[in-house]
């Protein structure tokens, strides 16, 4: 997090970097998190819920094979 | 970065005639006694930027600044306010300024200038420590840019609750599927979850009672089905039977399932949810429009709490917490009524689906067989049609008149269920007439339950992966809120942080060598946006400060707060650098206010700062203190010599006053020549009164006219100063005479005085425009003033005019440097030490005296 960033920018950076080291998230789910959040796109509830059935699934598939 | 060049005002609040303030870039100190219209310049900034006045609108119930901001005298249409900024331009802007017509600059000072947080009055400086946690938010609201912040987890709640929908759904889903697959396999031992383990041991006990091998898993179902079927060949056609036992069953199947339909819970809750709904909309409006009837009648009471006056707190708070109990009683029912709105969709749901499977079955039989059973399965399954078109509506939406209409017909004992009891009595007749061993009648019927379980168990399957995947979102989804509140959370703590650190700073500052501080803004935990303010006292920490802080300390913190605040909105705002106080300093102490003075000079020298003051004194010290720190050159200092309701307040210089002379006297009237020549000469002896501290009899509202200081100056003069006397007797002499000729033609217009010859007029003026260049200096433009040492000598600020005192030399004022020297460093030393400053400001007093 460097200084030029507005409030608004730290709190989205703290975000993602909780998200990161929460284990209770698989890394699917964070990666399209994070692009929607640098999208502008997460007061997009539809685009939540299908970043979270997408990653969900990804995730299942991943940990299958 | 624009600054503003003049501000010019015409019709608003004490301002009638167009007044010029001119700024030129620079921070103004502006001094003017009580009810000189200082405050009208900066209410008019406001409104200008804002279109508002906070001390007018919002203040108390019917005050407005479009009401009551324009000139008592004028109507609305003639107020101008409008800045001329010091861009290369020279940009305007007024109310007509369309935003997206200016510089992007300067769009970019309007805007800032537009959240209105550069402006502190003295009666907002304890608005922020005096207000309620939750409105102290709302107050670091417009610091805090978190609208898109907001935004992203409102919508990670919605996510939230829709996971938790969904994986509701899924549940109720299960169940359903459990309950067929349970009735299916009744009698048998099953725990609440169902595991395959189970469904195999229970559907191999129906096989031996067949005497057939048990099965393993349930993947074996298919093969045992067909061998089932064979063994059943062994008995000859059975196809009618199986058909009749099939139709018997699925219409048992269909009897069951219209009887677990039950609309009275529903009903009940819904009953009792819109009763509540409609009687706590009347409640909520009676006592608003009677409470509102009240506060009107009783106005004069001032008991109204939308004017924050006193209020019944206590009862306020019982009536409020009675419509909360309400509130969360329709919330439940409202809870309730989804529930059972959803219990009673799937029991139709079920019954759809019998009555599908029924059907089915019946188109199998003959002709003369289902003739008898076609009319009343119809009938049964057009109610469930209805039933469930019924049920598709929302709680708000849903008639209950139908529901009851639909579930009476088939109630027990209603004709509905009744036909199809009749349908199965007659299937079972035809059953009963075949010849049938009991063999194979036990075989069909096991082979009837390993069919229905074959088609319900992989649906179950399904149905367990699915929520499981639901529950899996719902925990992500709740991560990912808890997680978006936490960083909000920390990170509008720590700008808070670093926001108490700064206020601390700048109280300590103020208050140094006393046990208290430790000032700090924090977020409260258990309510979401509220702030509480903490400090320390002596051994009490983190305590509100009002509990221990004198008002004094109360004020001194509301104003580390403001300006720390304000330094804060410059860092994201870092093209605005306007800084408004009004007469802010009165409240404190001297050692105080010159702490903040030098606070404010040092710490916000880049600021354009308008300050104003009522305190002569206090402005004489403000202009020591601009000196002290070095930024003289980046005032300006304003006095505002008088105010009338016509004229509004008086700031224009004196040199101009003293060219207007001139221009007068070559072709002035002798009105106008001895108005403007009155008004400098007033001008004159007020500043004079000030720096020769002249007697004068005391006088309400401090309105002093040429009558009032003329004679106290003039023996002033005379007597202290003796070398001033005797380069400025003919031309003090001459006033001495002459100064009422102001008052004869340039003020009350006496009919008598219209033949005073114009020459008279003339000699007055001259006299004046003299005086005025024998007492001020037009390289320092100042005043002359009494000096430190020798006594009775007055001289400039630089030395460049000086009249000695009697018998002595002239002594040139020493410059800071020599100053500085000859103290040993002491007055440096003062520069940076306020207490130092004192101590040398009383001492130069003493020996003054």
């Amino acid at each position: 997090m460097n200084d030029s960033m507005t409030v608004e920018e730290r709190i989205v950076a703290k975000f993602l970097e909780k998200l990161r080291s929460d284990q209770s998230i698989p890394q699917e789910v964070f990666a399209r998190i994070q692009s929607l959040c640098k999208e502008g796109r997460m007061a997009d509830v539809q685009a939540i819920l299908s970043a979270l059935r997408e990653g969900i699934r990804d995730y299942a598939k991943n940990s299958t094979t | 970065m624009p600054r503003i060049r003049r501000l010019e005002i015409r019709g608003f609040r004490g301002i009638r005639q167009q007044v010029p303030l001119l700024l030129e870039g620079k921070s103004v100190l502006l001094f003017g006694e009580n009810g000189t219209g200082k405050s009208s310049f900066v209410d008019a900034l406001e409104k200008l930027f804002t279109g508002r006045v906070s001390t007018l609108d919002g203040r108390a119930q019917g005050l407005s600044s479009d009401q009551h901001g324009p000139h008592i005298r004028d109507g609305q249409y003639s107020t101008r306010i409008a800045i001329t900024f010091d861009d290369t331009s020279s940009t305007v802007f007024d109310f007509r300024t369309s935003l997206p017509s200016l510089p992007p600059k300067l769009q970019e000072y309007i805007e800032a200038a537009r959240e209105n947080l550069y402006i502190l009055r003295r009666l907002q400086i304890l608005d922020f420590i005096e207000s309620q946690p939750r409105e102290r938010y709302d107050f670091l609201r417009p610091f805090l840019p978190l609208s898109g912040i907001e935004a992203m987890e409102n919508t990670l709640r919605q996510a939230l609750d829709r996971t938790q929908g969904e994986a509701e759904a899924e549940t109720r889903e299960l169940d359903r599927l459990t309950q067929d697959l349970r009735r299916v396999l009744s009698g048998r031992s099953l725990s609440q979850t169902l595991t395959e383990h189970e469904i195999v041991v229970a559907l191999s006990q129906e096989l031996a009672a067949v005497s057939h091998p048990p099965i393993t898993t349930v993947h074996q179902l298919p093969e045992t089905l067909k061998l089932l079927t064979d063994a059943l060949a062994r008995f000859g056609d059975l196809s009618r039977q199986s058909r009749l036992t099939n139709a018997v069953r699925s219409l048992e199947d269909f009897a069951e399932g219209i009887s677990r339909i039950n609309v009275t819970p529903i009903v009940t809750t819904l009953v009792s949810l819109r009763e509540k709904e409609a009687r706590e909309a009347r409640v909520f409006y009676e006592t608003v429009l009677e409470q509102g009837i009240r506060w009107i009648q009783e106005e004069s009471r001032v008991t109204c709490p939308l004017c924050e006056q006193t209020i019944d707190a206590a009862g306020v708070i019982a009536r409020t917490q009675e419509r909360l109990v309400a509130a969360r009683e329709i919330v439940n029912l409202r809870q309730a009524a989804r529930q059972a709105l959803e219990t009673l969709r799937q029991a139709v749901r079920s019954a759809a689906e019998a009555n599908g499977r029924v059907e089915a079955r019946i188109r199998d039989l003959s002709k003369d067989e289902k003739d008898s059973l076609e009319q009343a399965i119809k009938s049964a399954g057009d109610v469930i049609v209805s039933l469930e078109t019924a049920t598709r509506e929302e709680i708000r939406t849903i008639n209950i008149e139908s529901l009851r209409t639909w579930s009476s017909q088939i109630s027990q004992g209603s004709s509905i269920l009744a036909g199809l009891s009749r349908c199965r009595d007659a299937l079972l007749g035809y059953l009963s007439s075949l010849p049938s061993p009991q063999a194979a009648q036990k075989l069909l019927t096991v082979r009837e339950r390993l069919e229905r379980a074959s088609q319900i168990w992989p649906t179950i399957s399904q149905a367990k992966a699915s929520l499981e995947e639901a529950r899996k979102r719902v925990g992500i989804a709740q991560a990912l809120f808890e997680n978006a509140q936490a960083a909000r959370k920390e990170e509008v703590q720590s700008l808070f942080d670093g926001l108490s650190k700064d206020i601390n700073d700048i109280y300590v500052r103020l208050h140094p060598d006393e046990s208290h501080g430790g000032v700090r803004l924090e977020i409260r935990e258990a309510v979401q946006r509220s702030v509480n303010v903490r400090a320390n006292f002596y051994d009490r920490s983190d305590e509100d400060p009002r509990a221990y802080y004198s008002d004094a300390h109360l004020d001194t913190l509301g104003l580390s707060i403001f300006l720390a605040l304000r330094r804060w909105y410059r860092k994201q705002r870092p093209g605005f650098d306007l800084l408004v106080l009004d007469d802010v300093l009165t409240s404190v102490d001297t050692a105080h206010a010159v702490r903040l003075s030098e606070l404010l000079l040092q710490e916000f020298k880049d600021y354009q700062i308008l300050l104003t003051t009522h305190d002569r004194i206090w402005f004489e010290h403000l202009r020591d203190i601009q000196a002290r720190c070095r930024v003289a050159n980046n005032f300006i200092n304003k006095v505002i010599h008088k105010w009338s309701i016509d004229e509004g307040p008086d700031i224009r210089e004196p040199e101009d006053e003293r060219k207007e002379i001139d221009r007068l006297i070559s072709d002035g009237s002798p009105e106008e020549i001895a108005v403007m020549s009155g008004r400098l000469l007033e001008h004159i002896l007020q500043e004079m009164r000030y720096s020769l501290r002249l007697s004068v009899q005391a006088k309400r509202g401090e309105q002093y006219e040429i009558g009032d200081l003329w004679p106290a100056f003039y023996a002033m003069v005379k007597r202290d100063y003796p070398t001033l006397y005797s380069q400025a007797h003919l031309i003090l002499d001459a006033l001495d005479v002459r100064w009422p000729v102001r008052n004869w033609i340039g003020a009350h217009r006496n009919d008598w005085a219209r033949n005073v010859p114009r020459d008279t007029a003339v000699d007055f003026a001259k006299a004046v425009r003299d005086l005025f260049d024998l007492v001020f200096c037009a390289i320092c433009r100042m005043f002359i003033v009494p000096s430190a040492t020798p006594l009775g000598q007055l001289a400039c600020r630089r030395g460049e005019k000086i009249y000695p005192a009697a018998g002595k030399d002239a002594v040139r004022p020493k410059t800071r440097e020599e100053l500085v020297k000859e103290t040993e460093g002491a007055l440096r030393d003062a520069r940076l030490n306020t207490n130092l400053y004192l101590a040398w400001k009383r001492a130069e007093a003493g020996r003054e005296r």
